[in-house]
């Protein structure tokens, strides 16, 4: 008995510190490497035609924005069209919607009152409508600026680009203390781990908003999975296995509203946890078996695949050293017991280690907000608790096999906006 | 048409350099600024601690002595095996106290109480609730522990002192290892400010680690062993994370104001 927990504690060492390194390699490229540049350079004539799809449901509190947001972008209008999605709303949405849709031609709402419900539903149907040959996507607490679908959509003149990724930056960083800590855990995420895993050809991740893909691929894929509430992460691993990249676009820059309360943030993590380790329970194999997949890309696309199944082996591994305790195993615990903390801290404080975070603010020059980071030591817990309980919902979807449904986060309509 | 280059050289000011934004830029690697950062920080701190625990942990243990020596009788200093040929580390020998029934049921109601008012309502979801109910469920486990077996707990109060002291080194070579990495490796600001953040760092480790050995100390003593696992868990480690990152973004702050001013010393955007 003793053994095994023995055994458990090294494993759970074992994969902090590879997380660990994993995270200090990102920031030391980020930091001292070449950047790999991405495609802002082109200029082409003949730039793809672009649907912008908008997933709302009651969205009337920020749909004005990013509509309003849309309209300044600079693309060439006989390519653009905007469909907003109206998921079942009950509030104005749909009304505003029409009257935006009567003032701009372009602008084609799809108003849906039946049928599954959710995002990956709602964007198969608009697909299916969509006139672009690329699908740029926005949560609807977006503000995208001028040149930010000439930016993604430039990306697509590469053939081997599936899908392009943009940088997301919360608008409302000053309103609190967690707006504060998940502005720098963005920055972190962003600046330092997405822009080294563009660097090192690894796997950049498409986050489901800010970001477009092939509408055609997409379709002989046959659309999104509508059992999986992770749906960008989904599509990303579609894409790697069937020989395609996601690309990172550093320098498009996207505004988003970050939840203001503890209570939205968690159900948002919890959703994120269960959707993303769904993604990994159906793509694990599937990654080690790609022949499309260099054996970096693979490595990576594992280690991916497991950052919302890590805080639970940590949890796990906290009620171990807690047995091991009580069973008199304290001496093993003294020597090395600190080390795992450490790991385990320094990984999952936040979605960015703490170093990973002082990497991008060097690199922004920004100094807003550095001085809560040693607050990060208290979402420590919060993400161990509700990733951990996200992990156990996808565990109990893959055996149960039941049905997810969408849970939408809050939005709120008194932030200050900041750009 | 013929143009007038002498007009236009006046009018218009060329830029020697044109830099790609700031999205693209990352900082030049000075193999001699890390070198020499490694040389006066690092190395000597690290085989003081090494070479030196003996004595360090004497010190600290003579301190601990004198300050508790009127509330806590009978402490005795004893050696204990760490690294067979630098020497024996030392720590504090003092009574056990075990709880006795009644302090056991207390803490446990106690910690019931305490676990509602953390599970109730909004405050669930803050993360200092969701810190103190995970310290707080570790705690109701040593209990229950007590309540049916108080004579086969494991731990003595000098294992405890025994075993503080030696996560203790652990934490400062841990300390000195992030600091080195983090200031040291992934930065490019000036040495000073690098090697003043480095020796803060250390300095508030070492006072902080005695400060807390003194304080656990007592607490183990007045308030029996049944706090162990809690200040063992909840409380050893993480806290010195959080002054760690402390120093970290107080460093970053500078760091950034520093590099800021560096152009082409520091930055490169190719």
């Amino acid at each position: 008995m003793v053994l095994i927990l023995k055994i458990y504690m090294g494993f759970v060492i074992i994969v902090m510190l590879l997380y660990m390194v994993r995270h200090a390699l990102f920031s030391i490229n980020r930091l001292f490497k070449h950047q790999r540049m991405y495609y802002h350079d082109i200029y082409d004539d003949d730039m793809p035609s672009v649907s912008v799809l908008i997933p709302m449901y009651n969205e009337e509190q920020v749909l004005c924005d990013v509509m309003e947001a849309l309209l300044q972008c600079e693309y060439d209008r006989d390519k653009l069209e905007i469909i907003p999605i109206n998921d079942c709303s009950v509030d104005a949405t749909p009304l505003l919607l029409d009257e935006y849709s009567r003032k701009y031609p372009f602008i084609r709402p799809l108003h849906r009152s039946s049928g599954e419900r959710g995002k990956p539903a709602g964007l198969n149907e608009a697909m299916k409508i969509a006139q672009g040959e690329i699908i740029i996507v926005f949560d609807a607490d977006y503000k995208p600026a001028k040149g930010l679908i000439k930016h993604l959509a430039s990306a697509f003149l590469d053939p081997e680009a599936g899908a392009v990724m943009g940088r997301v930056v919360p608008y409302n960083a000053d309103k609190n203390i967690l707006t504060k800590l998940i502005y720098l855990e963005r920055a972190g995420g962003y600046q330092a781990d997405q822009q080294a895993r563009y660097n090192l050809r690894l796997i950049p991740q498409y986050g489901g908003t800010v970001g477009g893909y092939r509408k055609d691929l997409m379709l002989s894929f046959g659309g999104f999975n509508t059992r999986v509430l992770a749906e960008d992460t989904e599509l990303t691993y579609r894409l790697y296995c069937n020989g395609y990249k996601v690309l990172y676009a550093n320098a498009a820059e996207c505004y988003e509203q970050s939840p203001e309360t503890w209570s939205v943030r968690s159900r948002q993590i919890r959703r994120w946890s269960r959707g993303h380790n769904s993604v990994m329970f159906r793509y694990f194999i599937p990654v080690i078996l790609s022949k499309h997949m260099t054996f970096m890309e693979k490595f990576d696309g594992l280690m991916l695949l497991g950052i919302y199944a890590t805080p639970f082996i940590l949890a796990l591994g906290i009620i171990v050293s807690m047995a091991l305790f009580l069973l008199g195993k304290m001496t093993i615990l003294a020597g090395w017991w600190f080390a795992f903390f450490l790991a385990a801290y320094t990984n999952y404080g936040n979605f960015a280690p703490f170093y990973e975070i002082g990497s991008a603010l060097q690199v922004d020059g920004i100094r807003k907000n550095i001085r809560v980071m040693p607050m990060m030591g208290m979402m420590f817990y919060f993400y161990l608790w509700n990733i951990s309980l996200g992990f156990l919902d996808a565990v109990l979807d893959r055996m149960t096999q039941r049905k997810v449904s969408w849970d939408k986060t809050l939005r709120f309509n008194n932030s200050e906006e900041k750009r | 048409m013929k143009v007038n280059n002498k007009k236009q050289d006046t009018n218009y000011k060329r830029k020697a350099r044109i830099y790609y934004p700031r999205t693209y830029r990352s900082l030049i690697f000075n193999l001699k600024k890390q070198a020499a950062f490694f040389t006066i920080c690092f190395l000597p701190c690290c085989l003081l601690l090494l070479f030196y625990y003996p004595q360090i942990t004497l010190f600290i243990v003579r301190l601990t002595s004198f300050c508790i020596s009127n509330v806590v009788p009978g402490t005795v200093i004893k050696e204990s095996g760490l690294i067979s040929f630098i020497g024996n580390m030392y720590y504090l020998e003092l009574p056990t106290r075990i709880p006795d029934f009644e302090f056991t049921i207390i803490n446990i109601i106690a910690s019931l109480l305490l676990l509602w008012i953390c599970v109730y309502g909004v405050r669930r979801q803050l993360p200092l609730a969701i810190f103190v109910f995970i310290a707080l469920l570790i705690h109701l486990a040593n209990c229950i522990y007590f309540i049916f077996s108080p004579d086969y707990f494991p731990y003595s109060a000098a294992e405890y002192s025994e075993y503080y002291l030696k996560m203790q080194i652990g934490i400062w070579f841990c300390v000195m290892s992030i600091g080195i990495f983090s200031v040291g490796l992934i930065s490019n600001a000036k040495l000073s400010l690098r090697c003043f953040t480095y020796f803060k760092v250390l300095a508030y480790a070492l006072v902080y680690g005695v400060f807390r050995y003194i304080t656990f100390v007592y607490m183990i003593y007045a308030a029996s062993v049944l706090y162990m696992a809690t200040i063992f868990f909840t409380l050893s480690p993480f806290f010195d994370l959080l002054y760690i990152v402390h120093f970290y973004s107080d460093f970053i702050d500078k760091a950034i104001v520093s590099i800021g001013k560096g152009d082409g010393e520091v930055w490169q955007w190719y």
